[in-house]
């Protein structure tokens, strides 16, 4: 992996929002098993990941992460950033015991804001668009958070009969 | 001819996977498909993108076959081979584990072949030697993570 050519405003954005995020996480009551919890911020991660690669790459190149067109340590930072917002999401979700139809307004008010901390973060330059347009992000936000509150119900059922 | 190639090799691993015999749970599955996707597609966005010993060809249909490799091929191999290694002794192991290797990677030979991607200064053993190292890591991080899990059944019991 790469270190940034130059330690400017996108690396402070992603160090300080992990910083304070990672606090978020850690200072929260427990409310899930550690292997829960690890299992969601893995799944966030992983389909950042994955959905970057494929989108970012350079046969279609609809955007970049950070300053380079490669893979920098920084990426990598922004998808463990992923993870703690998706134990956030389900964290929240979890302890207002969001059910049935709220679940959809959930989703969509997540996605919203979601969208938001992107524009926020457009402007510091972590994400540099080329094809891509701040409307799209939120239909990809639509699914992913939708995906990662699937997730983890059903991990968080087979946790309950396991321990039954 | 070679994007149906790469599909029909996916199609039937999904389905080995689904039909074979598993000894690990659902849980310990799914960590470990999260942990090799995450881990491979860094490893080869790092060759092709970081260090362009990979060339990865633009033509549409073979850039499919190498995202079909990366993000299905590869990790649900190696999930089959972690599947298989519980019910082997230690010697058939390391044989069950070299031979899941060598066939992963003639899969990577294929990719070769069919100019999918061009090695530039990069050398199969490089590829056998990462292979084998990723399969190394992910049990040792889905080791921990097993005995977390049962650590955590026995606490709430």
């Amino acid at each position: 992996m790469i270190w940034p050519e130059k330690f400017d405003q996108n690396e402070w954005f992603i160090l300080v929002f992990l910083i304070i995020m990672y606090a978020v996480v850690f200072l929260t009551p427990k409310r899930f098993p550690i292997s829960t919890s690890i299992l969601v911020m893995l799944f966030a991660a992983t389909v950042g990941r994955v959905s970057d690669h494929l989108l970012s790459a350079p046969q279609y190149n609809l955007y970049n992460i950070m300053d380079q067109g490669k893979y920098e340590i920084f990426d990598m930072l922004t998808y463990i950033l992923y993870g703690a917002f998706a134990y956030i999401l389900v964290y929240i979700y979890d302890k207002l015991g969001v059910r049935h139809m709220w679940t959809l307004l959930y989703i969509v008010v997540c996605s919203v804001l979601s969208v938001l901390f992107e524009s926020i973060s457009l402007t510091f330059d972590v994400f540099l668009y080329n094809k891509w347009k701040p409307i799209y992000s939120l239909s990809y936000y639509l699914v992913m958070e939708a995906m990662t509150i699937y997730f983890f119900n059903s991990v968080n059922k087979l946790q309950t009969k396991k321990t039954k | 001819m070679e994007l149906v190639v790469f599909i029909d090799i996916a199609i039937v691993l999904v389905i080995m996977f689904f039909v074979m015999k598993k000894y690990l749970n659902f849980l310990e599955n799914v960590f470990r498909i999260l942990l090799l996707e995450f881990i491979f597609t860094s490893y080869c966005a790092i060759l092709s993108i970081n260090f362009e010993v990979w060339k990865v060809d633009k033509a549409f249909h073979l850039y499919y076959c190498f995202a079909l490799y990366e993000v299905m091929i590869v990790p649900i191999a190696m999930l089959i081979i972690l599947n298989l290694l519980p019910f082997f002794k230690t010697l058939k192991k390391v044989m069950i584990s070299l031979l899941g290797i060598l066939v992963i990677y003639m899969m990577e030979f294929l990719m070769v072949q069919w100019g999918i991607i061009t090695y530039q200064g990069w050398h199969a053993w490089q590829s056998v030697l990462s292979l084998l190292s990723l399969l190394i890591g992910v049990h040792t991080f889905s080791y921990l993570f097993s005995k977390l899990v049962i650590y955590e059944v026995k606490e709430n019991q």
